[in-house]
């Protein structure tokens, strides 16, 4: 015992340096990336500012002179730390990472950052954990029914599982809204509840709540299940030709005794996956936000990226960031627990 | 046994709770709310923020709640008093009277001339503010507080710009001094104070701020109801639009009722309900709203045509098909505008046309016209590649810029590109990232672009020629304007025009006349910009559940529903629910309903203080909540995560 508990210590201090490391050169890439991007976002505001309407608007601000504007433009590039040398803008800003406080938006000023990524995470964590926990559940289990059933069921399912994880997500969402909301006027096609109710505990709330959540929800996690099905048909394929499977299956174990074994083998690589996909939705929601008015962090980030809000677009990375390596971390930990052999190799047991 | 009675009350609990709710969850009536929605790109809103100083908050957040002393009456070209009583009074030549209502703020504080002045001096202490207010003070010597009804303007002698106090006049909104006197000790610069309960003097109110939706109530209260009457929507709901695609199917759908945007389709979108000014091309209002041109680098033409730019630039006006363009380029929604007076004939205001300039330099779509004037200045193809040269041998090429998904620019900048090709005049259209395209404008690094200009307003006239005078920053330069043209003699002209702020008034019709007369034969000269055509108001309407929409049958002034004339069009608008039907109850029965009526009220009043209590609660736990929701929901992300795994992977044998 006094043996291995040194050893273990010593492996997770490695991982959580590694982790440290990773940390800090992906805040410095939010930090850096957003200030590639061409474009000056006070110069923007500004110009929002003084030209209020002169595309298509009728409430014009014009008549300022050219003093006027410049003041105002140093007073915004100022209030946002942008005349400050870039290096003591970066030391700012990794200050602001460690004490979590990003700062206000540049696009949405006076609202902090951790504001508008606080109320509109719980949206975008609304529709993707279930979508994700749901597909993965339907996914791995479609994927494992295929690989063991075979024949002309394994060839059906396949394709269809190809197609679903190969579909674009964005057309799919138009496809959903096409058929079952302008066609067949099932669903709504838009927005999180009818705009003439008011949010509560009630039944009727709840009920246009959801019929409003069905369709984003389909179009997030269908396609998830499609590459959640193929990956799960290929392990429970390569487990069911392993020995053990075989020596089991020679033993004249039942068949559903058999998958559930090499469904517990092949999960593993399966939850690693979890992680990575989910920071990678996050980000990518956007676009189902986009085709269902949904709300979400997808939206505030675009408006953020559009509207160069260093910021918004720091803040909504670092989160990103945090979510992906915070997860690879619980998986690392939770492999050990899952895992027997993981564990040993965690403890340096041969 | 402690634990079954613990669940039971919880089971009690939630129910009461769920219970409460239900009763006290308000639904709003579909046919009394008139909903409305702007494409500002965004899917929820970034927090309860309604100062209209602060200037990432959307004018369309506080629809109704705050107003202005006039509003713009952009049929008639003149002012409609609203806060104001009557029009604005010339006492003399240097002094503006102003008479203010008998108004009131939404929390009952008298709106007194007091407010007003407050209103327009508080953005000289913020320049940051960036507020139209500030455009007038340098014409202004100061503003006097009369008496609690009466201000007078007066006017800077040595630079009386009345158009700019006009323009303040109508948009410049009237905000409550007791509360903003406040914010300022509080904030260090007024753009910080968010407003969260705005407090306005409209006959609307702020019901609820929701991250999706804000929904404002009548209040009938209102001021303004014995002069005006009430409008008849008892809630003004606004929804936050990612995108046009999105604006074109919530309108379709008779989800919102306005919006002040069109896109293509338009016609197509009759069939539901949607319609806007006229029912054909080019729907939108017959008012010069916005003026299109092709906007030439006049610098960069200098130097690099020297003497030959005038010429290429008269050649290119008649190269191009203004119809088309119109229709092709602006979807049916703009009207050609062939001449540099840029004021089309049926216009109110077409005694400002400078008749000698639109008979000698109107331009007609004619590519044989136009190559016989290049030619005539000796710009021909002498090397056989089909791109003129100049004598020099310099090839006439340009480089013509607009934004990446703004379409109508888009489309229209390629139809430039072939018509100028047709006559021999090579021409590269690059559609950029907008801020590649806003980069290159203020560096000047294009020969031309697509470009528009608002010109309907107190100011408008004024306004348009800004893109004429270098002294004052126009969109999206911080520095000068995309024409990068300078002639002080129009500045001075433009100067001498911005004293007239009435152009319908009979002693500045004249003067009006002879200085447009005189700016417009500039224009026709040195041709700094191309006319293309003029745009109406986009705005759009359902008529499914309201009626009465200004359109060509029954036209009166209209706006965009972040303008304050928007309350204008709220009075005129009707519900098309049919009025409820007499009830026809026998007397005694109306006793007893009347009994259950009473009570059920009281039972309502009960509830709804219980419902208080709870709510009181639910806040204190939602601000709790807030802190830890973040965190919280990661964790329970990965928890679930492992919970699932456990279930597949380590049943029990």
């Amino acid at each position: 015992m006094t043996r291995k508990t040194p050893s273990l210590h010593y492996f997770f201090s490695r991982k959580i340096m590694a982790y440290v490391l990773t940390f800090y050169l992906a805040l410095t890439l939010i930090w850096l990336l957003p200030h590639l991007m061409p474009g000056d976002p006070v110069r923007e505001k500004a110009l929002k500012i003084i030209a209020a309407g002169s595309k298509g608007g009728a409430a014009p601000g014009v008549g300022l002179t050219e003093v006027q504007v410049k003041r105002l433009y140093e007073y915004w590039v100022g209030k946002f730390g942008l005349d400050q040398p870039l290096m003591a803008q970066y030391l700012i800003f990794m200050k602001n990472c460690f004490t979590l406080d990003l700062g206000v938006s540049i696009r949405f000023y006076p609202s902090r950052v951790n504001d508008l990524l606080i109320q509109s995470i719980p949206w975008s964590l609304g529709l993707l954990v279930p979508a994700i926990i749901i597909g993965w559940i339907l996914g791995n289990y479609l994927g494992a029914f295929a690989a063991y059933k075979r024949g002309i069921f394994d060839k059906v399912l396949y394709t269809l599982f190809l197609f679903m994880s190969q579909m674009p997500y964005y057309w799919f969402a138009l496809i959903l809204v096409y058929s079952l909301s302008f066609h067949a006027k099932i669903f709504p096609p838009g927005g999180a509840y009818t705009l003439t109710l008011t949010p509560s505990l009630s039944l009727t709330f709840l009920l246009d709540f959801l019929s409003h959540y069905f369709l984003p929800f389909l179009s997030v996690m269908i396609p998830y299940i499609g590459g959640e099905a193929i990956g799960m048909r290929s392990l429970i394929l390569y487990e069911i030709n392993s020995d053990y499977a075989n020596y089991f299956e020679s033993l004249g174990f039942r068949d559903r005794k058999l998958l559930s074994y090499t469904f517990r083998n092949a999960a593993l690589p399966q939850v690693t996956g979890l992680p990575i996909y989910f920071a990678s939705a996050f980000g990518g929601q956007l676009v189902t936000e986009i085709v269902f008015g949904y709300p979400g962090i997808g939206g505030m980030l675009y408006a953020a990226v559009i509207g160069q809000d260093y910021p918004l677009i720091q803040g909504g990375f670092l989160m990103i960031v945090i979510v992906t390596l915070l997860g690879n971390f619980l998986m690392d930990l939770f492999y050990a627990y899952v895992d027997p052999r993981i564990r040993v190799a965690y403890r340096g047991e041969k | 046994m402690k634990g079954k009675i613990a669940s039971t009350l919880l089971v009690i609990l939630l129910a009461a709770v769920f219970t409460v709710q239900n009763i006290t969850a308000q639904e709003l009536k579909r046919e009394e709310s008139l909903v409305y929605t702007e494409e500002e790109g965004i899917t929820m809103l970034p927090g309860a923020i309604f100062n209209p100083f602060s200037p990432d908050v959307s004018a369309v957040w506080y629809t109704g709640i705050f107003e202005t002393l006039y509003i713009f009456d952009n049929v008639g070209f003149g002012l409609i008093p609203w806060i104001a009583e009557g029009p604005p009074v010339w006492v003399d030549d240097y002094t503006l009277e102003v008479e203010v209502r008998d108004a009131e703020w939404q929390d009952g504080v008298p709106l007194t001339a007091e407010d007003v002045v407050y209103s327009y001096e508080l953005p000289k202490r913020y320049p940051e503010t960036g507020a139209i207010a500030l455009a007038m003070w340098p014409s202004l010597t100061e503003i006097e507080v009369v008496d609690a009804h009466t201000i007078r303007f007066h006017i800077n002698e040595t630079m009386p710009f009345k158009v700019s106090i006009y323009q303040v006049l109508c948009f410049s909104w009237i905000l409550p001094k007791h509360i903003f006197q406040e914010a300022e000790e509080t904030y260090e610069s007024i753009t910080e104070f968010p407003f969260e309960s705005p407090i306005g003097s409209g006959p609307y109110k702020l019901l609820r701020w929701e991250s999706t939706r804000i929904v404002k109530e009548r209040w009938d209260g209102w001021w303004g109801r014995k002069y005006f009457g009430l409008s008849e929507p008892k809630y003004l709901i606004y929804v936050p639009s990612p995108g046009n695609e999105e604006t074109n199917r919530m309108i379709s759908l008779a989800e919102v009722d306005a919006l002040s945007a069109i896109a293509p389709g338009w016609k197509d979108m009759q069939k539901d309900g949607v319609f806007s000014w006229f029912k054909e091309p080019p729907f939108v209002s017959p008012y010069p709203v916005r003026v299109n041109v092709i906007t030439v680098n006049n610098e960069r033409f200098e130097e690099r045509f020297g003497e030959y730019a005038i010429v290429i630039k008269r050649a290119l006006g008649y190269a191009i098909d203004r119809d088309v363009i119109c229709e092709r380029g602006f979807f049916q929604l703009a009207v050609p505008v062939s001449d540099p007076t840029f004021i089309l004939p049926d216009s109110p205001l077409a005694f400002l046309r400078n008749e000698e300039v639109v008979r000698d330099y109107t331009f007609r779509y004619d590519p044989d016209a136009a190559m016989e004037i290049l030619e005539e200045a000796g710009i021909a193809d002498t090397d056989g590649d089909g791109i003129r040269e100049l004598p020099d041998g310099t090839a006439v090429t340009l480089e013509t810029i607009d934004v990446e998904g703004w379409t109508d620019w888009m489309a229209v900048n390629e139809l430039f590109k072939s018509y100028a090709e047709e006559i021999g005049i090579g021409v590269e259209a690059l559609h950029l990232d907008y801020a590649v395209w806003e980069s290159r404008v203020m560096g000047g690094e294009y020969d031309t672009m697509t470009y528009g200009l608002s010109a309907w307003s107190p100011a408008g006239l004024w306004d348009f020629l800004g893109i004429f005078d270098y002294r004052y920053p126009v969109w999206p330069n911080i520095e000068g304007t995309p024409a990068r043209y300078r002639n002080d003699e129009l500045s001075q002209l433009r100067d001498e025009i911005a004293k007239y702020p009435n152009p319908f008034d009979p002693d500045a019709k004249p003067v009006l006349t002879q200085l447009f007369g005189e700016v417009q034969k500039i224009i026709a000269t040195d041709l700094p910009v191309i006319p293309v055509g003029v745009w109406g108001y986009e705005f759009g309407f359902q008529a499914k559940y309201w009626s009465g929409w200004p359109t060509e049958s029954n036209p009166y002034p209209f706006a965009e529903q972040g303008d304050p004339g928007f309350l204008y069009v709220l009075l005129h608008i009707k519900s098309t629910a049919a009025p409820p039907a007499p009830p026809g109850i026998p007397e005694e029965l109306e006793e007893t309903i009347n009994a259950i009526y009473d009570t059920v009220s009281t039972l309502n009043v009960t509830v709804g203080s219980l419902s208080g209590q709870v709510e009181g609660l639910g806040s204190t736990v939602g601000a709790l909540q807030s802190w830890f929701a973040g965190l919280l929901v990661l964790d329970l992300v990965l928890l679930i995560a492992v919970i699932v795994v456990l279930v597949f992977v380590r049943k029990p044998r």
